[in-house]
């Protein structure tokens, strides 16, 4: 990833892209943690998770 | 790297927002799903239930007594904190984006109140929307197959989500129609559900108690949601202000006067 930011138009925009695509990957780490919360089918998981599954009415059982 | 940042700036929201959830939770939902499992040992199974949902769906009292669950109280309520920070985690980083892809694209909204605004499109998204077609439900209650229910709620979540998006983000006067036609499409395909009574289960006072405290579920659940986004605007909204904000426009900052120049 292009960490150095130059004032070259070329570089802001590169840098912006990577910016943006770090934003998905976060997006992307956050679905992945919602699934594991509210849907993850391991009884482990589940137990775990139960209540937190009900109230935030995410299908349970 | 931003990105580190956004899963600290996360972490701390989380913490915060998961905290006062568990607490919040505690004082009105709680309490009824503990109620509604004094009742569970009474069910008697329908001899309709069918048998490939046994197993970990149906909730089968042997295999439960094996699988690992945390006891009641402290270590239930730890875990309950757990799971709650995690979801934070997961709506806060949903939020950043979205707050980031906002400040690429020029918002005039300030951090505070386009926090609240997504914030609102995900109570919509994350809460509203699924929860009309499959309504909370308590322990007991018989429903329709739990993939199938995953599966639309996925839908109907995915659905307000993009109708967000495309009434936020699109510049065409179709916008509006879109927006419209995504927001019908799981109530077009419909969600799953059981043709008999969810509480046939149970008998006499069982069943007058179970529903009472359904219903009381579904007010409880509702407050719940409303108090987790509106805490989850704010504290994303303060957050992305003080550690975000200035990162994501030193660099989209200038990107965004190269895109007006070409």
């Amino acid at each position: 990833m292009n960490g150095t930011s130059t004032t070259t138009p070329l570089g802001t925009a590169s840098a912006a892209r990577s910016l943006l695509l770090q934003l998905a990957a976060g997006a992307a780490l956050g679905l992945v943690v919602l699934y594991g919360v509210a849907f993850a089918e391991s009884p482990v998981a589940h137990n775990a998770a139960h209540d937190v599954r009900h109230v935030t009415v995410k299908p349970c059982h | 790297m931003i990105f580190q940042r956004l899963i600290w700036v996360s972490l701390v929201v989380a913490l915060f927002v998961g905290l006062v959830q568990t607490g919040v939770q505690q004082l009105q939902a709680v309490p009824i799903i503990l109620a509604a499992e004094q009742f569970e040992d009474q069910k008697v199974e329908a001899p309709a239930a069918q048998p490939a949902h046994a197993g970990h769906e149906g909730h089968a009292m042997d295999e439960e007594a094996e699988e690992w669950a945390p006891a009641d109280g402290f270590e239930r309520t730890g875990w309950t904190l757990v799971a709650n920070v995690l979801h934070a985690f997961s709506m806060a980083l949903l939020v950043f984006a979205v707050m980031g892809v906002a400040t690429w694209r020029g918002t005039s909204l300030r951090a505070l109140p386009l926090a609240l605004v997504i914030a609102a499109a995900g109570w919509l998204s994350f809460y509203l929307w699924p929860s009309i077609g499959l309504h909370a439900e308590i322990p007991g209650m018989d429903a329709a197959r739990l993939g199938s229910r995953q599966g639309w709620w996925t839908l109907a979540a995915a659905s307000a989500a993009g109708a967000c998006a495309v009434a936020a983000g699109m510049r065409s006067h179709f916008r509006w129609l879109i927006a419209a036609a995504l927001l019908a499409l799981p109530y077009v395909v419909g969600a799953p559900h059981i043709t008999g009574d969810p509480l046939a289960g149970f008998q006499g006072e069982a069943q007058t108690t179970l529903r009472d405290l359904g219903t009381q579920f579904v007010w409880a659940t509702r407050w719940v949601s409303v108090s987790f986004w509106a805490l989850m605007g704010m504290a994303t909204g303060l957050a992305f202000q003080r550690w975000l904000q200035p990162a994501l426009r030193a660099t989209f900052g200038e990107a965004g006067k190269l895109s007006q120049m070409a």
